[in-house]
C-alpha cells in the first residue's frame, strides 16, 4: 500500500469510529516524516549517482590522451578535476551546509576527481606506477572527507579500495605445491578502516537504539566489508577472529539497532545470525570440523613468526572480551539470544575435544558431535520461539531454515543404519506436520 | 565556521600538493637525470583510467647482490655497451655513492641473477586514435631489433622516467604524425 491510499484508510477508519483522531493525526504525522526521509535518501542517492557518473566521463575524457598539448599545459590541465571539485565542495560546505545531496555528491565527486587529477599527471608523465602507492595517496586525500562535512556515500568506494592490499600472494608451483600467502601490505587495510571507523561511531545516533538511513547504510557496509575481508587480513587465529566479530557485531547491533523495524534495518544483528548459521552448521560436518581445527592447531605454531602470535592471542582476547561483555549485559537483563552468546564457550568445548583426541587419544568426539547437532538444532527451534513470540515472520523463518539446512546435512552424513536413518527421519517429517497442525489456528485464522 | 574554513584551506592545499609533488619531481628527474637509451619491444593494451598505452618491455634480468632476497627493493644501476645502448646491470644492496640508479623490487633470484621490476618506464601512454599505429611501428621495429628504435629514459636518485620513444632518433609521435603507417 502506497503512502496515498494509507491516508485515505486512516480517513476511512476514523470518519466510521474505529480510529481515533489523535491517534490518525499522530500516525499521518509519523508517515509524513517518514516519507520525507525517504524523499532525501532518494535525493542523495540520485545525486550521488550524477556525482559517480560526471566522474566517470572526465576518466573517459581523459583516457583519450591529449598529447597535442605541450607537457606543461597538460600539467596544468591536470589540476582542473581537482579544482573544480573542490570548488563544488566549498559550495557544498559553505554554501548548502544543510543538504545532504550536496554533502554526499560533492564529496564523491571530489574523491573521484583526485584519482583523476593524479592519473591524468601519471599519463602526461608516463607513469606506469606503482598502483599501490596511487591507491593509498588517494585513500589518504579521501579521509578527511569523513570528517570535514561527514560524508558517508564515499565510504563503499573507500572500503572497496582499501580491499585492494588483501589480494593474497600467490605462487604458482611448477614442480610443488602452489603457495597462498596473505598480501603484504594487509595491514594498510587495518590502517584505513581504523580511519574510517570513527565516522562510522559519529554517525550512531548514541542517544537511542533506533537508527536511520546513514547508519544503517554505514552498518551494512562496515560489517560486509569486515566479514569478507577477515580471511585475508589477520595472520591467525581467523577461527578466534570471526567468533570475536560475531560477538562484537551482535553487542553492537542490540546497544544501538535493537529498535530498527525490519531485518535489513538491523545489519549487524543479521549478519550475525546468517554468519553464526553459516560457521555452526559448517563446523558440525567432519569434514570441515577437522579443517578449521586443524588449521588453528597448536601443532602450527613452531614455524610462526611473532606477527602470527599476536594475531592468535589477540583474537582470543577479544573473543574473551566480547563474551563477558555480553555474559555481563545478559544477567543485567539485556535481551541478548542466549544460543549467540554462548556460541564461544561451544567452540571452546569443541577445541578441547579435538585435542584430547589429537594429544592423547581420548576419542570423545561423538559426544561434541552430539552436543554441537543439539546446540544447533536448539539454535533454530529458538528462533522460530521467539519470531513466533515477536510476530516476526523473517525470524521464524530463519528458525526452521537452520533447523532443516541441518537435518539435510545429517541425512548425507550421519552414519548409520539405513533402516534406522529412514524411520528416523520419517519422525523428523511428521513433526514438521505436527508444527504445522498446532500452527494451523494462529496464522490461518 | 573560520576554523572549517582553516580546515577546508588546508585540505585544499594538500589536495594541490600532490599532483604538483608528482609534476616537479617529474620535471627534476626529466630535466637533470642520467640519459640512458634502451632496447624495447611493445604491443597495445588498454588502461581504464588514463587510456591506451603501448606497455614496454626490457631485459630486466641483472647480476644481484648475494644478500639480496626476492621481495627486497634493490638499488639497480645500469651500463652502457660500445653502441651507447644502456641497460640494467647490477642490483645492489647498498645504495650507490653516485645518484645514477633507480629502484626496482626483486621479483626471483636465483644463483646471482635476478629478475627485477621497475616502475615507471613499462607503459607508453599515447592517443586513442594513435595506438594502433603505435603498435604496429613498435612491432615491426621491434623485428628488426637494430637498435633503431628505443626508450630514452632519465634516471636520478632511485627514480626513473621515459623521456620518450625514439624510431631513427626521431621522437616517436613525430614519427607516427610523418608515417602513420
Amino acid at each position: 500500500m502506497n503512502t496515498g491510499s494509507l491516508l485515505n484508510f486512516l480517513n476511512s477508519l476514523e470518519k466510521q469510529g474505529f480510529l481515533p483522531a489523535i491517534a490518525n493525526r499522530k500516525i499521518q504525522d509519523f508517515l509524513d516524516y517518514s516519507t520525507r526521509s525517504a524523499g532525501k535518501l532518494f535525493l542523495a542517492y540520485v545525486a550521488v549517482m550524477g556525482a559517480i557518473f560526471v566522474s566517470a566521463g572526465v576518466f573517459a575524457i581523459i583516457s583519450h590522451n591529449w598529447d597535442d598539448f605541450p607537457q606543461h599545459v597538460r600539467g596544468v590541465l591536470s589540476f582542473v578535476p581537482s579544482l573544480a571539485a573542490l570548488y563544488v565542495y566549498y559550495l557544498a560546505v559553505f554554501k548548502h551546509a544543510h543538504s545532504t545531496s550536496w554533502i554526499e555528491a560533492s564529496s564523491m565527486f571530489l574523491m573521484l576527481m583526485i584519482g583523476a587529477s593524479i592519473a591524468l599527471i601519471s599519463q602526461t608523465y608516463q607513469m606506469d606506477g606503482d598502483f599501490d602507492k596511487f591507491i593509498i595517496v588517494w585513500l589518504i586525500l579521501t579521509i578527511p572527507l569523513f570528517y570535514i562535512a561527514r560524508a558517508s556515500g564515499i565510504a563503499f568506494f573507500y572500503l572497496l579500495l582499501s580491499c585492494k592490499f588483501l589480494t593474497p600472494d600467490f605462487d604458482f608451483g611448477f614442480f610443488g605445491p602452489s603457495d597462498f600467502s596473505l598480501n603484504e601490505k594487509y595491514y594498510l587495510f587495518w590502517l584505513f578502516l581504523f580511519a574510517y571507523l570513527p565516522h562510522f561511531y559519529l554517525s550512531l545516533n548514541k542517544k537511542s537504539d533506533h537508527q536511520g538511513f546513514r547508519a544503517i547504510y554505514l552498518g551494512w557496509i562496515t560489517a560486509i566489508v569486515l566479514v569478507l575481508a577477515l580471511p585475508f587480513s589477520v595472520k591467525a587465529g581467523y577461527l578466534w577472529w570471526g567468533i570475536a566479530t560475531y560477538m562484537g557485531f551482535y553487542l553492537l547491533g542490540k546497544k544501538y539497532y535493537a529498535s530498527n523495524i525490519s531485518s535489513l534495518g538491523r545489519p549487524f544483528q543479521t549478519i550475525t545470525l546468517f554468519g553464526l548459521f553459516f560457521f555452526l552448521v559448517n563446523l558440525s560436518s567432519d569434514f570441515f570440523y577437522r579443517i578449521i581445527f586443524r588449521y588453528e592447531g597448536i601443532r602450527q605454531m613452531d614455524g610462526w613468526d611473532g606477527e602470527q602470535f599476536f594475531f592468535y592471542f589477540l583474537g582470543i582476547a577479544l573473543m574473551i572480551l566480547f563474551t563477558a561483555i555480553a555474559v555481563m549485559q545478559k544477567e543485567k537483563g539485556m535481551p541478548l539470544n542466549r544460543y549467540v552468546i554462548y556460541t564461544p564457550f561451544l567452540i571452546v568445548f569443541l577445541y578441547m575435544v579435538y585435542y584430547l583426541y589429537q594429544e592423547h587419544s581420548f576419542d570423545m568426539e561423538w559426544f561434541s558431535f552430539l552436543v554441537l547437532n543439539f546446540y544447533i538444532l536448539g539454535f533454530g527451534i529458538n528462533a522460530m520461539i521467539m519470531g513466533n513470540k515477536s510476530r516476526n515472520l523473517l525470524y521464524m523463518f530463519y528458525g526452521v531454515f537452520v533447523v532443516v539446512d541441518l537435518l539435510w546435512m545429517r541425512y548425507f552424513d550421519m552414519d548409520i543404519a539405513f533402516w534406522l536413518k529412514g524411520l528416523l527421519f520419517i519422525g523428523v517429517g511428521f513433526l514438521f506436520f505436527l508444527i504445522h497442525y498446532l500452527s494451523v489456528d494462529e496464522f490461518e485464522n | 565556521m573560520k576554523s572549517k574554513k582553516i580546515i577546508f584551506l588546508v585540505f585544499g592545499l594538500v589536495i594541490l600538493a600532490v599532483p604538483l609533488f608528482i609534476i616537479f619531481k617529474s620535471e627534476d628527474i626529466l630535466e637533470n637525470g642520467h640519459r640512458h637509451k634502451l632496447r624495447l619491444q611493445g604491443m597495445d593494451p588498454f588502461d581504464p583510467f588514463r587510456g591506451k598505452y603501448l606497455r614496454l618491455r626490457y631485459d630486466n634480468d641483472v647480476t644481484a647482490d648475494t644478500e639480496l632476497k626476492e621481495g627486497d627493493n634493490a638499488y639497480v644501476t645500469l651500463e652502457q655497451d660500445s653502441l651507447g645502448f644502456s641497460r640494467f646491470a647490477f642490483a645492489h644492496k647498498n645504495k650507490p655513492d653516485h645518484d645514477d640508479y633507480l629502484m626496482a623490487e626483486i621479483l626471483w633470484i636465483n644463483d646471482g641473477t635476478a629478475t627485477i621490476k621497475v616502475d615507471n618506464l613499462s607503459k607508453y601512454f599515447i592517443n586513442e586514435d594513435k595506438a594502433k599505429a603505435g603498435e604496429e611501428v613498435l612491432q615491426d621495429w621491434a623485428l628488426i631489433g637494430s637498435g633503431a628504435i628505443y626508450a630514452a629514459i632519465r634516471v636520478l636518485d632511485g627514480e626513473a622516467r621515459l623521456e620518450d620513444i625514439y624510431v631513427n632518433d626521431t621522437p616517436f609521435l613525430e614519427y607516427l604524425a610523418q608515417d602513420p603507417n
